[in-house]
């Protein structure tokens, strides 16, 4: 026994002591990294990629000394507290690579919830940028992509008003479902898809009331082929998106009364799509199927809104309103050539043989596709008030 | 001291016996004289006999004696008004008793000793346990006198199965213990094996149990407790009738019950009285254990290594304390849990009315006056609160130990490889305790899937009553061994061994 | 006492774990990238292998009951012989045992611990192991009890939350191109159901009236099972972008948010992994140093256990250059080695010892 005794005490002493030797590798204090928030890509005039990050500062308002009388109130934040830094460098890893440089501290990706890239940056093409977010450990794959107009690195240098960053106010908004939501893994799938198309959310920046330029809002949506962005979407014409994904709470669907008068405002409370392929005789056919559940918000107009037969026939103009939302889209999509809807998925999982045959030409099947909508609407609630009764 | 047997001869045995009493003052020899002309001597120790009752029980009526009564045998233990008298032959049980509060009659042409059961003393009165108390339930606990617990003991299992052996163990301090079991219930083997051991302990003193559960445990140099230590009888009574054994030990309240097995260590008799909380208070004592050894490591870990597992906004939070604080998240953990420990160690010291105020607003000034220094962020603060109370959930002072201790080299594993290095030392305590054996019974695993019934929840009365016995392995088994009739049963039932 | 030192479902949750924990990061790729959109329900086809493993331990063991394989060689084979298919015996335990110390030095390392020095990593867990299979058998019956649950649970409600975005249509088109695609997409868990055949080291610890057979192929339909949900989260999760990832279930834990709050788990998730994997390595190790134990013909086991441990340590730190090496040997040589050893060699064993009974008669225990 006393021989396991002290076999077993040195074997720990030597474990032990081994340790504190070299120390902990992998150590990141917290006070030691920079917490990135978001990041932005930019291309420069010399075909350079410029990455600009905002980075969270912990010491920029205050709350910064103790003070006496009260307890430290450490745990307060007060808006703004970000520094935006940027680097540039050949590919985005040698950019990281200045950035780092020029920081006192580590670089912490595991917080980075946006990557905004600018305009140019898309419309150069976004494939290596995503390999390596997707390729390195620290950064998410579930990082929101967006596309900015303008630079990304004016967009995140803004100073918020009153969120603790402007990253977290965009993500907020993003959350939400102003617009259609992508990260990175949608990105990644949409590049490799049988598309080869996706669309992203498209951000700019508006005047606030004291005519700083500091509100941040979306506005349509950016479409993306082959890695590259080609086009644009309208807020009007990016409804069709929304619909098609079922994130349609903030769509707004209007009736309007056909001779001047007013109109009915309602809001979406949630819907469903289907998106069914058919190939008739050797026709193409994509059919959009949703089914909305609304209600109304206001009522200008001089229908009675108590009366069934008039919300039968208010559903059939909702059904005719979506269904032209949603081929507007459409349309702009096949004009342009963009399968956003990523039609080409749904041919190959529900015609595989054909598809087999027909993948080369997708280019020309899409824009001749016949699309429709066929839209269920229903209104559930008429509000509070029943004016006019 | 030589076990020689007593002579007929008075004086013989006086000559021998004074000697080993010179300067005990408190030793009282009583020469007397029964019908005038026989001598007797009767030996006490003041303060350890009821008096009264020696006077009353013994002198009076051997004032009346008659001298051919005295000598004939049998007669004086069995007219003298006492209630237990014994013949000793030895000389060694003679002053064995002496010391134990039982006066010694000796009479000059008798061979044999009598020993009177009046050992009687100022004894604690039976208080409420001051370290395991319920709300609802008997407020019963031993006290320090052995036959006071034994008699408690059997006013709370009256069963003729309740079986209480006695042995003294002790080089210089004969202690007498105790082993008390049931008998058609307890795992055959173990009582031997009990008394087997206790027999070989050689030590000079054993003045508390904790003493006798070192010199008993299967291993002796683990940190877990392996016997379950209780001041309450009805603890004790709940394991005899799951088939372990009881040690008392004259001298302490704190009973030892064998073998003992890490979920009894969890158990508590506030869990009995209603399923509902039973089983709420078993679950939050479970997170709360785990808790209790692995939050301060977790959150070393976590702000050190894994940094993105924190709430994004909760990060910015702690990132803002920490820029004023010198040193590492692991150094400052050490810092507040050793702070925390010396606090609860000094808290002990004090007298109890001012003990439980200072470590209280200790602890909670010291935790202020440090973040106002800069010394700690109010996250750990709060991290060493939340363990302290984890820690305290534990019922059994005796598991809370590990506990507390193993915390320590779990935060610095955790400080070198992050999560990695908390699970590392979690798989290596658990390891440790499934290899874990006492008196043979695995330490932590369950006897039956049944016992989930009792130790994951605490399922209603009607599913516990079908008791499962620790060593049945089959039933039926158990009974037939079993059904050999105690024939064994003397007088004595607590037959000196 | 007990008499028996391992239970039935001990057992089963150790075949589980010991498949599972590797199982799950190596199957989903290759897999995927052989029967893309079948790749959900490919992991099914190695039912078979690991049957066929299970059944060929159980055989062998009601054949010559109360010993493992290292035990009845000599008895099968001859001296001679039975010691080199013994030692074979020891080096393909060495190597599993190896392998996947090696694989979770690369997980480890590739996640989060990536300047830690290989050798602190490796010898931080071979130490953990080494304590339980100083502790026996029952060390690791017990130790699965707890384990499994905990890292089983962990894994399938991290999952759950990744229900919103789960995509179930990624599973059309349906065989697209036949059955062929998700047979070869199933190479390499027939590879991994083949570890299965480990087994034989514990069959002789469980009760002696125990029926094994029933629990062992329950075994393989869990484990399967749970193959297939694994790859059904990362299809539905990722579709077309599976085949790129180098370990889908990381990533697909990594993507979990749920109300902002239960995210970026991995770490968490990692945590619990690795305590699957302590049990995983501590079976491998435990066969290595049972059968070099009875290679040499050592009475008792235990004290090799630490020299075995720093031989595992030590070929796996040189067993590849790089992780990409590994990941490339995992899903092409190391399956058709996993069944060599564990399918093939059994099979011959059993052959041979059907074929010594029959004219022996009263030779062999009856089954």
């Amino acid at each position: 026994m006393r021989a396991f005794v002290k076999r077993t005490i040195a074997l720990g002493l030597a474990v032990l002591l081994a340790f504190p030797l070299s120390g902990c590798w992998n150590r990141k204090e917290i006070n030691n990294i920079m917490i990135v928030l978001g990041a932005g890509i930019d291309v420069l005039p010399d075909g350079n990629v410029e990455l600009t990050a905002q980075f969270f500062s912990p010491s920029a308002s205050g709350g910064g000394t103790p003070s006496t009388s009260s307890p430290q109130s450490g745990a307060s934040s007060s808006p703004g507290q970000t520094l935006v830094q940027s680097a540039s460098g050949k590919t985005l890893a040698q950019a990281i690579d200045h950035l780092q440089k020029k920081s006192p501290r580590l670089l912490f990706w595991g917080h980075n919830k946006i990557l905004m890239l600018g305009e140019a940056a898309a419309k150069r093409g976004v494939e290596a940028e995503t390999d390596f977010f997707l390729r390195y450990s620290q950064t998410r794959e579930r990082t929101r992509v967006i596309v900015c107009k303008g630079t990304a690195k004016e967009v995140l240098g803004i100073p918020p008003s009153y969120v603790i960053s402007s990253v977290l106010g965009i993500l907020n908004m993003v959350e939400q479902k102003f617009q259609i939501d992508r990260t990175l893994k949608d990105l990644a799938e949409g590049l490799l898809g049988e598309s080869k198309a996706i669309a992203l959310p498209y951000l700019d920046v508006g005047l606030d009331n004291k005519g700083k330029r500091n509100v941040e809002y979306f506005q349509g949506s950016a479409l993306i082929k082959n890695g590259r962005m080609v086009g644009q979407l309208g807020n009007e014409t990016s409804k069709g998106l929304l619909w098609a994904e079922g994130h349609s709470r903030w769509i707004e669907v209007s009736i309007e009364e056909p001779d001047g008068g007013g109109s009915i405002e309602l809001s979406v409370t949630n819907s469903s799509a289907g998106l069914k392929p058919r190939i008739e005789r050797g026709v193409w056919k994509f059919n959009i199927d949703i089914r909305a559940n609304l209600y109304v918000i206001q009522n200008s107009t001089a229908w009675k809104l108590d009366n069934p037969l008039v919300l039968q026939q208010l559903e059939r103009q909702i059904n005719r309103e979506i269904q032209q939302q949603i081929e507007e889209t459409v349309r702009q999509l096949q004009k342009k050539n963009v399968d956003a809807f990523q039609m080409a998925q749904e041919f190959h999982r529900s015609y595989p043989r054909e598809w087999k045959q027909a993948k080369g030409r997708w280019d020309e099947i899409f824009p001749e596709l016949e699309v429709s909508a066929t839209v269920h609407s229903r209104i559930l609630r008429t509000g509070m008030a029943n004016r006019p009764s | 001291m030589d076990a020689t047997t007593l002579s007929p001869d008075l004086s013989a045995n006086l000559q021998s016996l004074q000697p080993l009493f010179a300067d005990s003052s408190d030793v009282v020899f009583h020469p007397l004289t029964i019908e005038g002309s026989l001598h007797a001597e009767l030996i006490y120790v003041e303060n350890l006999s009821n008096l009264q009752r020696v006077e009353w029980g013994i002198l009076t009526p051997l004032g009346t004696m008659s001298r051919e009564d005295a000598l004939t045998p049998g007669h004086i233990e069995t007219t003298l008004p006492v209630g237990k008298v014994t013949v000793l032959c030895e000389q060694k049980a003679a002053v064995q008793s002496v010391l134990s509060g039982n006066p010694i009659l000796l009479v000059d042409g008798l061979s044999s000793a009598f020993s009177f059961g009046l050992a009687e003393w100022s004894q604690r009165a039976i208080e409420a346990p001051p370290g395991e108390n319920v709300i609802r339930g008997p407020h019963e606990a031993f006290n320090e006198t052995l036959a006071t617990n034994l008699a408690t003991m059997r006013r709370r299992v009256r069963s003729t199965e309740l079986k209480t052996p006695q042995l003294t163990v002790g080089l210089v301090t004969p202690t007498p213990v105790a082993i008390v079991y049931l008998q058609n219930l307890a795992r055959p083997g173990l009582v031997e094996e009990v008394k087997n051991r206790l027999q070989s302990v050689r030590y000079e003193q054993i003045q508390e149990s904790g003493m006798l559960e070192e010199l008993l445990q299967d291993q002796p140099y683990s940190l877990f407790p392996q016997l379950l230590s209780t001041e309450r009888p009805d603890v004790v009574a709940s394991h005899l009738l799951e088939g372990r054994v009881a040690i008392f030990t004259e001298g302490t309240p704190f009973v030892l019950i064998c073998p003992g097995n890490f979920y009894s260590f969890i158990q508590s008799p506030e869990d009995y009285d209603n399923m509902f909380k039973g089983t709420l208070s078993r679950w939050l004592r479970y997170l709360f254990m785990i808790i209790a050894l692995l939050l301060p490591a977790a959150y070393v870990a976590i702000t050190t290594y894994h940094q993105e597992m924190i709430p994004t906004v909760l990060l910015l939070t702690i990132a803002k304390t920490r820029e004023q604080v010198p040193f590492p998240a692991l150094v400052e953990a050490l810092l507040m849990e050793l702070m925390f420990e010396a606090l609860r160690e000094a808290g002990l010291r004090l007298p109890k009315q001012v003990g439980a105020a200072v470590s209280i607003v200790g602890a909670l000034v010291i935790g202020q006056a440090a973040i106002s220094a800069g010394l700690v962020t109010p996250p750990m603060v709060m991290v060493v609160a939340i363990t302290a109370i984890a820690s305290f959930m534990i019922p059994h002072y005796a598991l809370s130990i590990p506990f507390r201790m193993l915390r320590f080299p779990i935060m610095l594993l955790s400080g070198m490889l992050g999560l990695v290095g908390l699970v590392l030392g979690f798989a290596v305590i658990v390891i440790h305790l499934c290899g874990m054996k006492s008196f043979g019974v695995p330490y932590f695993s369950l006897q039956r899937p049944q016992s989930l019934a009792d130790t994951l929840v605490r399922a209603p009365s009607r599913l516990l009553s079908r008791r499962l016995f620790l060593s049945a392995r089959n039933e039926k088994k158990q009974g037939q061994l079993k059904k050999q009739p105690a024939a064994a049963q003397g007088r004595n039932d607590h037959g000196n061994q | 006492m007990e008499t028996s030192k391992l239970s039935a479902l001990q057992l089963m949750l150790l075949l589980f774990i010991t498949v599972f924990t590797t199982a799950e990061f190596v199957v989903p790729a290759p897999t995927a990238l052989h029967a893309g959109s079948d790749m959900w329900f490919a992991p099914i086809w190695s039912i078979p292998a690991g049957i066929i493993a299970c059944g060929l331990a159980y055989r062998l063991h009601r054949l010559y009951p109360g010993q493992n394989v290292m035990e009845f060689l000599p008895q099968l084979l001859g001296k001679i012989p039975g010691k080199l298919v013994g030692l074979l015996i020891v080096v393909s335990n060495l190597q599993i045992a190896s392998l996947v110390l090696r694989e979770y030095v690369e997980y480890i390392m590739g996640s989060f611990l990536d300047s830690t020095p290989m050798i602190v990593i490796a010898a931080t867990v071979i130490l953990v192991c080494a304590y339980a299979v100083h502790g026996g058998v029952e060390v690791l019956g017990k130790c699965s009890l707890i384990f499994v649950p905990l890292a089983v649970i962990t894994l399938f409600v991290t999952l759950l939350f990744l229900l919103p975005d789960l995509e179930v249509r990624n599973a059309l088109p349906f065989m697209e191109n036949g059955p062929f695609p998700s047979i070869t997409g199933s190479y390499v868990s027939q590879g991994w159901l083949s570890e299965l055949w480990v087994a034989t080291f514990f069959l002789p610890f469980l009760p002696a009236r125990s029926r094994p057979l029933r629990a062992m192929v329950g075994t393989v339909f869990v484990t399967v099972l749970s193959l297939v949900l694994i790859n059904s989260v990362s299809l539905f999760l990722f579709g077309v972008l599976t085949k790129e990832l180098n370990y889908p279930i990381l990533v697909a834990v990594r993507y979990v948010s749920y109300t902002n709050f239960i995210e970026h788990m991995e770490a968490a998730g990692m945590a619990v992994w690795v305590l699957a994997l302590i049990l995983k390595l501590s079976v491998f190790y435990y066969a290595s140093v049972v059968s070099t134990a009875r290679l040499f013909s050592l009475p008792n086991y235990q004290p090799l256990t630490l020299p075995i441990g720093g031989v595992i340590m030590t070929t796996a730190l040189f067993l590849f250059p790089n992780r990409e090496t590994m990941a490339k040997f995992l899903s092409t040589e190391a399956p058709v080695i996993f069944l060599s050893s564990n399918i093939l060699l059994p099979l011959l064993l059993w052959v041979i010892a059907e074929i010594r009974r029959k004219p022996a008669g009263k030779g062999a225990p009856s089954s």
